[in-house]
């Protein structure tokens, strides 16, 4: 019997902490970010409205429970059509707003940004292609992170001598940037908060993931997929440069 | 009430029970070995939520028990980890596979459906005897010099296949790993075969499909789940062990540098595994909590003295949800490198399973709407069932979005969400099966007071440990993290997961109540009536008499008493 | 005979008391209650445990299709010549069983014996020849490690040979009871099940043989 006014206690709980938010996301940095948060906050309200009424409806039905005389109500196959149908409406529609922003292969192209990003247990590299817009070809035998070529670049190779590799993400704002993605041992995942989203890394596979952030800053990268006794330590940061002076940057390394 | 295989006394009683074959001595051997293993679990868990709060601190102990992993007393992270996957494997394996299907449903389902054994009953003795093997293998994985493995129960490849140059315990650890969860998958398909030829072939005079409980049917449905996954598991479980040990290469590519050694595998796919993991682990979700469904349903029809609201949508539901969890795996993936379209599809099929899943919810509260409630202990539990499977699963429309999912993926929102599901409601189903049965068990009635009490400080220490992690996931706290201390973005979050680590031990102290309960009642309890709860159902009938009704034939009009058996003649007036 | 395909007359129906044999035969045939269910679990059960195995070997050939599709590392086996006798040899020892297993349901006892026996050595020939199978691979240099597709044909072969090992287990049993005459009713289900079983690995395995014959 109690078990209904601590239901409702329950609930307003539930309504008071999201109310207060302890913590939150933090400030979104791109359209797709902000996209995200439009959908999330669809989400949020729409779960929490079948959370309350759910909630609710479970402790009224507590409330009103006591010895009594049994009126078996017949029917109820409507009541029982119309939920369904109104649940898969709900859901269906859901998903398939969410899945608007979901469905895009990113593409090379010679006018995006391209930078590899290397992950491994548990350090970030990234790579630059240098002025003359080519990777070095890479191999294993060649990766040496205490001598300095943790991507393993062939140093016979002559596109490869311009390379620019960092510990720091450097991204130029308001430019389309493509990300590919490497990991060299186990799978790991490149996360960056204020891009609400993230890719997992799989070895063997070269995976492509495409920003376009607005706002300049300094963000952390987080790894997302567990990798081993390092993966809470493998930490990097994505700073977002003004356009001009990324350029700057590139041309001086 | 009798106990037929608990007649001799003492020392004789206590090796009758391990080796026969009733179906009640073999459910009574799985109920404590997922009593063991919740109880392993909840250190488990205890530890890492201590660790996470006070990843400095040295604890004299630790460093006798870990000598290595914890030298000086201080958890290190690959020990961190491979408490991490033990806990996992542990709750969701010997937990939430065995307590809910093979406990209960042993115990119950013959007696339900009016056979008098299961359809195997030596090879359900074997089914326990390989699941406790499973056990000690899996014990003795973490027991090696080097530790247990630490790749989490989802074991991805290539970390779990390369060896220990991946880390500390991935040698012959995460290979008993494996070999555990082999033997786990021939236990858990044997029990399956068992209850499947049961409710097929061995169902008593007048019993039809559609006259059985609810449990039966759930106990059915999630059977032929189990048949159909587990065999994916096994058959993962064998190709990783050749990569392992016999050279193979399916799944681990070619060119990998793991530390400073290089790897000879060439040609495999991490994401097979993946495929070939969660096609077996999405199923087994739902068999973790279509039992306890099942056993809500039949707690709230007979503690509201009403039928079941919509018998024949609550089946069709069950059936529903099972399909489609057969189809859904790919949402543990929308991040992993699938092809976008496919994610697509994956997730209209996930958030279709929210349909039958609400249909469960409101018939639920349908059934209770209107009823003469009797707040019994196992009532209490069926009822939080209802609460804390909505909020639960209300997390799953997030996750379910492979938009949304791209942030909340391996953060804190994911592990809210499945301790909700799962380590809080399929585990209510279990506390409210074990209330409602251990007259059936034991022949003794549970302490009510410390029933309702136990239910009353777990439902609020659950909601408040489990709610506020939402939050954690909100801020984008990943998880399997062994500390928050690298990252500027999570010093915020630190007063939450104190306040989560604070209500963790809250939560599990509470639980000494339980087992204060259990282990009196075991020996004092008050001796059970033949139908204490007043229900319908065979396994509280004493009369042999063919089944002539339905399953919840609740206060029906003209009848003398507010409830008739299923095998008993209308008395009228 | 009923025309549709039900739970109890897969195994054919329930079976009659048997024919003694030629010169007397003894009290042997313990005879106990057929309980009526327990057949049908029987059949039920191994009709499960079929399941089972078909989705053991489903996962397994999926994994095939998947990991043939990843590289260019894939290269055909050539099979060794004596697999195609040994699928022979499978067919040929089912062929005995059944209609043993038909003539037992005639209470032709005798006769039962012989096809039975024939079935036995032959599915134990069946074992043998997958042994000198995949010696024969080994000697041409194919191991389970290095060659993607005959790290598979090793899989699923061994996963094939560990169900027809169990089976000729049951096979073997029932050929024991056979020989001393102790095959009462109650015993027949035993008969039934072992060869359901029996042919449908020997279908599992023309399977996994045209999987690598026209295929891989």
């Amino acid at each position: 019997m109690l078990l209904g006014p601590i239901l409702l206690l329950f609930t307003a709980a539930a309504c008071v902490l999201f109310a207060l938010k302890p913590v939150w996301f933090p400030l979104p940095i791109s359209a797709e970010a902000l996209a995200y948060d439009r959908q999330f906050v669809w989400t949020l309200w729409i779960a929490g409205a079948i959370f309350i009424a759910a909630q609710l409806l479970l402790a009224w039905t507590i409330l009103r429970g006591r010895k009594r005389a049994i009126v078996i109500a017949s029917g109820g196959r409507r009541l029982e059509w119309t939920s369904g149908i109104a649940t898969a409406a709900l859901f269906i529609s859901l998903s398939v707003l969410g899945s608007r922003g979901w469905a895009k292969i990113p593409v090379r192209t010679p006018d995006k940004e391209t930078i590899e990003v290397h992950a491994h247990q548990f350090a970030w590299n990234f790579r630059y292609p240098g002025p003359d817009g080519r990777f070095g070809r890479t191999g294993i035998e060649f990766i040496s992170d205490a001598g300095g070529n943790p991507v393993g670049i062939d140093p016979n190779d002559a596109a490869g001598k311009d390379d620019i590799v960092t510990a720091t993400l450097r991204v130029p704002a308001g430019r389309d940037v493509l990300l590919l993605l490497h990991s060299r041992d186990v799978i790991h995942d490149f996360f960056v908060r204020e891009l609400r989203t993230k890719q997992d890394i799989v070895p063997g596979m070269e995976i492509p993931l495409e920003i376009h952030v607005d706002r300049p800053g300094t963000y952390e990268i987080a790894c997302a997929e567990l990798c081993g006794l390092g993966h809470s330590q493998m930490r990097s940061t994505m700073l977002v440069m003004p356009p001009e002076e990324y350029d700057r940057w590139k041309r001086q390394r | 009430m009798e106990t037929p295989a608990l007649k001799t006394k003492g020392r004789s009683r206590f090796f009758a029970g391990l080796a026969s074959t009733d179906h009640r001595a073999v459910a009574r051997l799985y109920f404590f070995l997922s009593l063991l293993a919740v109880v392993l679990g909840i250190l488990l868990s205890l530890l890492m939520r201590f660790h996470l709060v006070f990843p400095q601190a040295q604890v004299g102990w630790f460093a006798k028990l870990w000598p290595i992993g914890a030298e000086g007393g201080v958890m290190t992270p690959e020990l961190y980890l491979s408490i991490l996957t033990l806990h996992g494997t542990i709750m969701v394996f010997f937990v939430l596979t065995l307590a809910p299907l093979n406990a209960f449903g042993n115990l119950v389902l013959p007696e339900q459906i009016g056979a008098k054994q299961m359809a195997f009953p030596r090879l359900n003795l074997l089914s326990f005897w390989i699941a406790a093997a499973s056990f000690a293998i899996l014990l003795a994985s973490f027991m090696g010099a080097d530790g247990g493995p630490l790749s989490g129960w989802t074991a991805y490849a290539p970390l779990s296949v390369v060896g220990a140059i991946a880390g500390p315990g991935e040698g012959l650890g995460q290979t008993l790993w494996f070999f555990s969860i082999a033997a786990f998958s021939v236990s858990s398909l044997l029990t399956a075969i068992n209850i499947i030829a049961t409710v097929i072939d061995l169902r008593g005079p007048g019993m039809t499909l559609m006259r059985m409980p609810l449990t039966c049917w759930n106990w059915f449905v999630t059977a032929i789940l189990s048949l159909l996954a587990f065999p994916v598991l096994l058959a993962a479980g064998a190709l990783i062990l050749l990569d392992r040990l016999g050279g193979t290469s399916f799944f681990v590519p070619a060119g990998l540098l793991v530390g400073d050694q290089t790897i000879q595998h060439s040609g495999g796919s991490p994401l097979l595994w993946q495929h070939l993991f969660w096609f077996f682990g999405h199923p087994e979700v739902y068999i973790a909590i279509l039992p306890g469904m099942g056993i809500v349903s039949h707690l709230i029809a007979n503690f509201s003295r009403k039928p079941i609201f919509g018998y024949k949508a609550m089946v069709w539901a069950s059936i529903s949800i099972a399909f489609l969890g057969l189809l859904v795996w790919g949402h543990h993936m929308f991040i992993s490198g699938l092809n976008p379209y496919s994610a697509i599809a994956f997730s209209l099929l996930t958030m279709t399973i929210g349909v039958p899943s609400a249909l469960k919810t409101l018939n639920w509260i349908a059934t209770a709407w209107g009823g003469s409630l009797r707040f019994t202990t196992a009532m209490l539990f069926a009822l939080g069932f209802v609460s804390v499977f909505v909020t639960g699963g209300l997390s799953g429309l997030f996750l379910g979005q492979p938009q949304l999912d791209a942030y909340f993926h391996d953060t804190y929102f994911v592990v809210a969400h499945f301790h909700l599901v799962m380590g809080i409601a399929a585990l209510f189903g279990v506390f409210a099966g074990t209330f409602y049965w251990f007259p059936l068990m034991f022949g003794r009635m549970l302490d009510e007071r410390l029933g309702k009490l136990h239910f009353y400080l777990t439902f609020i220490g659950a909601y408040a440990t489990f709610l506020p992690m939402h939050f954690a996931g909100f801020a984008g706290n990943p998880r399997r993290y062994s500390d928050f201390t690298t990252f500027d973005f999570l010093a915020p979050s630190m007063p939450l997961q104190r306040w989560i680590t604070h209500s963790a031990f809250c939560l599990a102290a509470v639980q000494l109540i339980f087992l204060w309960n259990l282990f009196r009642s075991l020996r004092r309890g008050a001796t059970a009536p033949a139908n204490p709860w007043e229900a319908t159902s065979l396994e509280w009938s004493e009369s042999e008499s063919p089944v002539v009704r339905g399953p919840y034939e609740y206060s029906l009009p003209g009848e003398a008493r507010d409830f008739l058996m299923q095998n008993e003649e209308s008395r009228g007036y | 005979m009923p025309r549709t395909l039900t739970q109890s007359n897969i195994g054919g129906p329930p079976p009659t008391l048997p024919e003694f044999p030629p010169g007397g035969g003894g009290g042997d045939d313990r005879d106990r209650p057929d309980r009526g269910g327990s057949r049908a679990a029987s059949i039920t059960g191994i009709i499960v445990l079929m399941c089972a195995s078909s989705m053991t070997f489903a996962a397994f050939v999926s994994a095939m299709v998947v990991r043939r599709g990843l590289n260019n590392d894939w290269h055909a086996l050539g099979l060794p010549r004596i697999l195609y006798w040994n699928t022979a040899i499978l067919i040929l020892s089912s062929i005995a069983i059944d209609t043993g297993r038909r003539l037992l349901r005639r209470g032709k006892r005798v006769a039962f014996n012989w096809f039975w026996t024939v079935g036995t050595l032959l599915g134990s020939g069946f074992l043998a020849g997958q042994v000198i199978a995949w010696k024969q691979l080994g000697e041409r240099g194919f191991y389970m490690a290095g060659n993607p597709s005959s790290a598979f044909f090793y899989v699923l072969t061994w996963a094939h040979a560990a169900h027809v090992i169990g089976a000729l287990g049951a096979v073997m049993y029932v050929e024991y009871c056979a020989l001393r005459y102790q095959l009462g009713p109650s015993r027949r289900t035993m008969v039934d099940v072992s060869a359901i079983f029996w042919h449908f690995l020997d279908v599992l395995w023309l399977g996994i043989m045209g999987l690598f014959v026209f295929w891989a």
